[in-house]
């Protein structure tokens, strides 16, 4: 098509857009007519194929729109950052990192706990390792890693008996009266303790609360509503914070049946009692074997606290070192489904020197390459193994940054 | 195109607000077809604090003129439909990650659509061809009449794939979305001259397409 050809056809284009009809625009340019026809005819047939939206398609987008974006306004402030932009933390977290780096700090950060003055950076550098995270599951995985640094944050903690406050996510596995464990942890739980959600265990449980010489007690826990929910029938019989167990069956049962309260009675007239539930607490389980560590209350004869946690110390336990009140241990027992615990082996946490010793003097060679020293009296037990993990870690978000 | 009632998007909002809608559900009985480019900046600002009904006016405001860009594009309802629910699905991500629309939501929206149907196109590359229309070769009919008659949405999705990037885009926008040639510039970031050389382009080479008797 030579220029101007296509003159003639911008302009007939032009004519074609202000509603005129392809005949009279093609008299205009009788010489060219035959040439300017078809692409006339095309520009002329191009809008009969347009596709109009339906009114359902509009509603279906615009209802995952909105739910999309509600999503993304439940998830969106961080708590840790709420102040700060994300373009911010991500910038001072570089600026730190690269400043820093230098001295070892972020590496000594990573094993500072909560209350120490690194600890903040520590959780900035994670942060930022989870956002500059390359896919999904990468950052689920970065998501899960540091969920377990938080549990192992608290247990040092309380290993050296220092006050902090801890947030940490686990599993719930035992639920008594005055204590559960999560995580392998027992987190002390007293009325000041809000609690949300349905205990259960094997649910998943997010507990926030301080650390002292006296064990973890909980400010809150808040239960997520499982997904996988009721394969363990046992366990909340016991679970004494509240008998949910035995409210269950009389609040969905009992309005259908006995009428009183509630006058829209045809909607669950046909859903009668669950059958079902009433078999599955007396069906006697198999105990499960859980652990745990914590400090030592009382000793009775029979029966020893944890934290909070009653355990049963029969003959068949396993007693190792020498135990006495106020000594953190780690204890192995059975839970039956009454909630019972007993014991099988009960072992003293020291500070390093006995049995573990051996293990220890590997990773103290690994902390050296650190060039942080200090503290390897303090942690010598527990950080080695994290320490290898930070290190590699850390290297990656310097990486990442640049 | 029909003349565009112009409302700012403060309006619209107030509106509603006095009317008493709760949620967005009520915002849909009112349907601006343009937004000027401060209400678009207004909105824009309320969008990036995630604000429900701002979110529910863009989305209402623009999906009808995407759509159409799309389904131009694709040629079929249903994958106009999910491309299209796509496009605000990444507006929201940009406005979660701050790269959000600086200025002119509209052209970002259609630039976003043009990407969208692009990856769609190149996921789909290995379809089957369809064999060439021996009709297209060898009847010795008028060439506009034939123009006429190939002029199907199979067709022209076979044509349009022979074209530029840029003239499908130009093509989509004037007559899949219906927009003005000044506002196709405005999007594309060019002169209303140049736009309407690249439409003429797009003209003849998909009439070229359509036809093999058409002069080039």
């Amino acid at each position: 098509m030579d220029a101007q050809l296509e003159m003639k056809l911008i302009e007939c284009l032009d004519a074609l857009a202000q509603g005129e009809a392809v005949e009279r625009i093609l008299a205009r340019y009788p010489e060219d007519a035959a040439q300017l026809r078809p692409l006339l005819a095309t520009a002329n047939g191009l809008p009969a194929l347009r596709l109009e939206p339906s009114e359902a398609a509009k509603l279906r987008s615009r209802q995952k729109f909105m739910a999309q974006a509600d999503l993304l306004r439940r998830t969106a402030p961080r708590k840790t950052m709420g102040l700060l932009p994300r373009f911010a933390v991500g910038f001072v977290a570089a600026a730190l990192v690269a400043v820093v780096l230098s001295t070892g700090a972020v590496a000594a950060s990573g094993t500072a706990l909560p209350g120490d003055p690194l600890y903040g950076l520590k959780r900035t550098v994670e942060d930022v390792r989870l956002q500059s995270a390359g896919s999904p599951t990468q950052r689920q995985e970065l998501q899960h890693e540091f969920e377990q640094r938080r549990v192992n944050e608290t247990n040092d903690l309380l290993d050296a008996g220092r006050a902090g406050e801890v947030e940490f996510t686990g599993t719930i596995e035992v639920i008594q009266p005055n204590a559960w464990i999560v995580s392998s942890l027992v987190v002390q739980v007293d009325a000041n303790t809000s609690i949300v959600g349905t205990p259960q265990i094997n649910r998943v449980a997010e507990v926030r609360g301080v650390t002292g010489p006296k064990g973890l007690r909980a400010s809150s826990i808040t239960i997520e509503s499982s997904s996988e929910s009721e394969t363990t029938p046992t366990p909340e019989a016991t679970g004494i914070p509240q008998a949910t167990e035995t409210l269950e069956p009389t609040e969905t049962v009992a309005p259908a049946t006995t009428t009183t309260p509630q006058p829209t009675k045809t909607r669950q007239p046909t859903s009668v009692p669950r059958p079902t539930a009433t078999p599955q607490p007396t069906a006697a389980p198999q105990p499960v074997e859980v652990e745990f560590t914590g400090s030592v209350t009382t000793m009775d004869p029979g029966t020893w606290n944890i934290d909070g946690t009653t355990i049963t110390v029969d003959t068949n336990t396993e007693l190792r070192g020498v135990i006495n009140v106020g000594q953190r241990v780690k204890v192995k027992a059975l839970r039956f489904s009454d909630g019972r615990l007993v014991a099988t082996r009960i072992e003293p946490i020291s500070d390093g020197g006995d049995n573990n010793a051996n293990s220890n003097d590997n990773q103290n060679s690994n902390e050296n390459h650190n060039g942080d020293n200090g503290n390897t009296n303090d942690n010598g037990n527990d950080n080695g193994n994290s320490n290898s993990n930070e290190n590699g870690n850390d290297d990656h978000g310097g990486k990442g940054k640049d | 195109m029909p003349v565009a009632e112009r409302v700012s998007a403060n309006d619209i909002i107030d509106q509603n607000r006095s009317r008493g809608a709760i949620g967005y559900a009520e915002v849909t009985s009112f349907q601006p077809r343009t937004l000027t480019v401060q209400d678009e900046l207004t909105l824009l600002a309320r969008a990036r604090q995630l604000d429900q009904e701002a979110l529910a006016r863009i989305h209402d405001t623009y999906y009808t003129s995407i759509f159409r860009y799309v389904a131009f594009r694709v040629g079929d309802h249903a994958t106009a439909e999910d491309l299209t629910s796509e496009v605000f699905t990444r507006l929201l991500t940009a406005l979660r990650d701050k790269h959000a629309p600086q200025n002119t939501l509209r052209g970002w929206l259609y630039g976003v659509a043009a990407r969208v149907v692009s990856d769609h196109h190149r996921q789909a590359y290995r379809a089957p061809q369809v064999e060439l229309d021996e009709e297209l070769v060898s009847a010795d009919h008028d060439p506009a009449d034939i123009v006429d008659r190939k002029l199907t949405q199979e067709s022209m999705k076979r044509a349009m794939q022979e074209l530029t990037e840029e003239q499908r885009h130009v093509l989509s926008l004037r007559f899949g979305s219906d927009m003005p040639i000044q506002d196709v510039a405005r999007a594309l970031g060019k002169s209303e001259g140049a736009v309407k050389q690249l439409q003429a382009r797009a003209v003849a080479a998909l009439a070229r397409q359509l036809s093999p008797k058409v002069v080039d």
